[in-house]
């Protein structure tokens, strides 16, 4: 029988050799790692050496695309990126929606995994069979958006077109790619390893079809999770908003620290300039949809008054873009924000990161530690003009912008003085979320532990609640999930209390398994209207293969156990996970008063006490106390046998 | 039969291509955007109002029958929808040259002409068209609708010329 849901292939594509292979995806692999993010995880152990260096040929582009990728099975679109990222030297994974993925499946291949350096600048052609390293020396020098529309107009608009920008080319690596102008992808330094390889882009185009083994099944949940989309009430308001329905989470209930994380953005400040009348009325000019999304919450975003009139962007999480350039560089206005974001987008430079990079040196800046010999003789401040010079820098790689864009780990070691102690970064990468203002929840505490960094949307988020909310809330999710019954006791030891750290592995899992399946999505607005018994469902299905969910859930615990073990053989450990030590220092803020690092409950949290939310955290994990790292116990209740034996050659393991 | 078609509203596509899915999947019994009838044709970074859905609009006199030699496309009386008969048509895509709209298209898997054929009367991409893009309306609601579109438009300028 020919599965349902695998497109079947896997492509290996070699830019040294100029060879492209194709070989038949191995069933049996496939349903013990899921797809996507999870045979990532299967193919970067067996073929990437650990201790690669990120910008050498012999670093791999592992692009995985799960079962569910490109059927009608609602918000089915989740692709996973794998490599071993120049900015942290973890190897992890990036996540996207976007039209990329449903093209390669529909191509024929599940799995596209890259090695080598090209001579010159190529592309790569992805239609059906036909799979071509294509010449690019017309692309170089190029933006996203150029690149994208020279793609489109050689091709016809019906490809898909991952670019990499300008920074991708000069190994900045605080950088992402975009999909389609929109979605980014692989955040930690695609691009600049795309850049090492001479690859600027990617272009893909499919029309081999995806089986679906039970089609009366799948339409039948379909239509089943769709209703509930369609039944909530407020569908509409969410629809009109995006992300940015999340505004008032940001303006009123928690907030963005800002000043590197000595303050917080104040209230009034975010309604005045950011409120949500004049975002619909002056910013917003369309929705976009990732493939079979029904809760469409990306941006087309264009300045309509003022000097920026005409500015345009298509942006993923427009709302997180909008707090970090207003929050971290304080840029002012919404129509500098967006002229801001839309340079970001252009060169390829992650607005995530390198917002954060920039509002650490300016930080540095005023403590003197930086001068204007380093800045080139201009002063630095949190607004609009700063945010741009170091943008140019960055773009261009040289400068002070040049430096902070290799992220904090080489940022460090440059700019030396003692900067370190100002930077707010655990394994290389910015936190997202400030517990102090959120207070620690999963998606804060997931920041610590994640083997990426401190990346907050691998880890928690569909769990992300108000810390007004019922707790409840959390039970009933994990609950429904199919968390067995003594890891709720142990979650949940005593009534108004609960343990985030021992939760969080169970929402990371969940994240995990999400994108190796290829459904779902981590942002609450979709995750919250559907089931888990819809994944079993949908599953099976789609593959033909009966599984349940328990199986499901031991199938990611294995894929997150070898995720660890991958990070593990790199040399990271329980030394790596750090709370920042800014989040133990009060924050002052100007409306409300001092806040402090407290649990889900109000109740303040030492270091001590973070310690001891790790030791709890790795013992739900069945990971080593000491070392945070997967017991030999673990590893062989789920079948990673050959994980532990590696680990141990290695010298990991006692 | 009361005459019924699909009624398009591009300013609404998100472009997440659900409607394509669903219709290879009931139609095909695989997902495969190029074998669905109908098609979200997007342009730039493909938002709403940059997408623009495609599909037979089931026309009064269809020049898809007109031009078939075969007699392949016909109505169905029950549904009003052109139905190709795949065992008639020699794939010969005359029909595919002839409309005008991109209605339809050729099967290159079965060899023939492919269209919409309304799913029996019960169109499964209205379904799966969570953003109301895509609407199966009979011909004088669409008229009174589209008054109403009209009316709020002259509304909205007569609100400007008379302030």
């Amino acid at each position: 029988m020919r599965a349902g849901g695998y497109a079947g292939q896997v492509l290996y594509i070699d830019l040294t050799k100029e060879e492209i292979k194709k070989e038949p995806l191995d069933l049996d692999m496939a349903r013990k790692f899921l797809g996507g993010f999870g045979l990532n995880c299967k193919f970067a152990w067996d073929l990437l050496d650990p201790t690669v260096d990120p910008y050498s040929p012999d670093n791999m582009i592992f692009m995985g695309m799960g079962p569910m990728v490109g059927t009608a099975a609602p918000a089915s679109n989740k692709h996973s990126v794998m490599s071993k990222w120049p900015s942290t030297g973890t190897i992890s994974p990036g996540t996207a929606g976007g039209d990329f993925g449903i093209n390669v499946k529909l191509s024929g291949y599940d799995e596209v995994i890259i090695k080598g350096k090209a001579k010159k600048p190529v592309y790569i052609k992805i239609n059906g069979d036909d799979v071509q390293i294509c010449d690019a020396s017309d692309l170089w020098g190029k933006d996203t958006y150029e690149t994208t529309d020279m793609l489109w107009e050689k091709h016809g608009r019906h490809y898909s077109v991952i670019a990499m920008g300008t920074a991708g080319e000069r190994l900045v690596n605080t950088t992402i790619c975009l999909i389609d102008k929109c979605t980014s992808w692989g955040k930690g330094g695609l691009p600049a390893i795309m850049g090492s390889k001479n690859l600027k882009a990617f272009v893909a185009h499919g029309n081999k079809g995806i089986r679906v083994a039970d089609p009366k099944r799948l339409i039948e949940r379909t239509r089943m999770i769709q209703q509930r989309f369609e039944s909530y009430p407020d569908r509409q308001k969410l629809l009109d908003l995006g992300t940015m329905d999340g505004f008032v989470f940001w303006a009123d209930i928690h907030g963005m620290s800002m000043n590197n994380w000595t303050s917080r953005f104040p209230t009034e400040e975010a309604y005045r300039l950011y409120n949500t009348d004049y975002y619909l009325e002056n910013i917003n000019a369309g929705r976009i949809s990732d493939p079979t999304c029904p809760m469409g919450c990306k941006d087309h975003v264009k300045v309509k008054k003022g000097e920026y009139t005409g500015t345009e962007a298509w942006v993923s999480s427009f709302y997180g873009r909008v707090v970090h350039m207003a929050a971290r560089c304080q840029v002012g206005s919404y129509e500098k924000n967006v002229k801001a974001q839309e340079v970001f987008q252009r060169t390829g430079l992650c607005i995530h990161s390198y917002t954060a990079l920039i509002d650490w040196a300016v930080e540095l800046y005023e403590r003197g530690i930086l001068t204007k010999k380093d800045t080139g003789g201009v002063e630095l401040k949190h607004d609009f003009e700063t945010t741009m010079y170091l943008a140019e820098q960055a773009d261009k790689h040289e400068g002070l912008g040049g430096i902070l864009s290799q992220g904090y780990k080489k940022a460090i070691q440059d700019i030396g003085r003692g900067c370190e102690r100002y930077a707010v970064h655990v394994k290389g990468m910015e936190p997202l979320y400030d517990p102090r203002i959120n207070r620690l929840s999963s998606a804060e505490f997931n920041q610590v532990v994640n083997p990426r960094g401190a990346h907050a949307p691998q880890g928690a988020s569909t769990l992300y609640m108000s810390k007004d909310a019922d707790p409840k809330g959390y039970r009933d999710w994990l609950e429904d999930r199919g968390v067995p019954k003594e890891a709720l006791k142990r979650i949940f030891p005593r009534s108004g209390y609960f343990n985030i750290a021992r939760l969080c592995s169970y929402a990371e899992d969940w994240v995990a398994f999400m994108n190796s399946v290829g459904m779902g999505c981590l942002r609450g607005r979709v995750d919250n209207f559907f089931k888990g018994e819809d994944w079993s469902e949908a599953y099976s299905a789609v593959t033909g293969f009966e599984t349940s969910l328990a199986e499901l859930k031991t199938a990611i615990r294995r894929c997150y156990n070898l995720y660890k073990a991958l990070n593990v053989r790199v040399g990271f450990s329980r030394k790596d996970d750090v709370f920042p030590d800014r989040w133990f220092e009060p924050l002052e803020t100007i409306d409300r008063g001092t806040m402090v690092l407290c649990d889900y409950f109000g109740t303040p949290l030492s270091r001590e006490d973070c310690e001891k939310l790790l030791d709890d955290y790795y013992d739900e994990r069945g990971w080593d106390i000491q070392t945070g790292i997967p017991s030999e116990e673990t590893l062989m209740e789920i079948d990673l046998q050959d994980v532990f034996r590696d680990l141990q050659k290695r010298g990991f393991m006692e | 039969m009361e005459e019924k078609a699909l009624v398009l509203h591009p300013e609404r596509c998100t472009g997440c291509h659900a409607c394509e899915m669903i219709c290879s999947l009931v139609h095909d019994s695989e997902c495969n955007l190029s074998l669905s009838r109908i098609g979200i044709m997007k342009t730039n970074g493909g938002g709403t109002n940059e997408n623009i859905p495609v599909v037979c609009q089931q026309c009064h006199d269809p020049i898809c029958a007109d031009v078939c030699v075969m007699g392949a496309i016909s109505r169905d009386e029950e549904t009003g929808a052109l139905v190709v008969n795949e065992d008639l048509c020699v794939g010969c895509k005359t029909c595919v040259i002839a409309c005008p709209l991109g209605g339809v298209l050729y099967h290159y898997i079965k060899g023939c002409a492919m269209k919409c054929d309304l799913c029996g009367g019960d169109p499964e991409c209205v379904k799966s068209c969570l953003y109301d893009a895509i609407e199966f309306l009979p011909m004088d609601e669409w008229g009174i609708k589209t008054r109403l579109k009209g009316a709020e438009n002259l509304g909205r300028i007569f609100e400007i010329v008379y302030k």
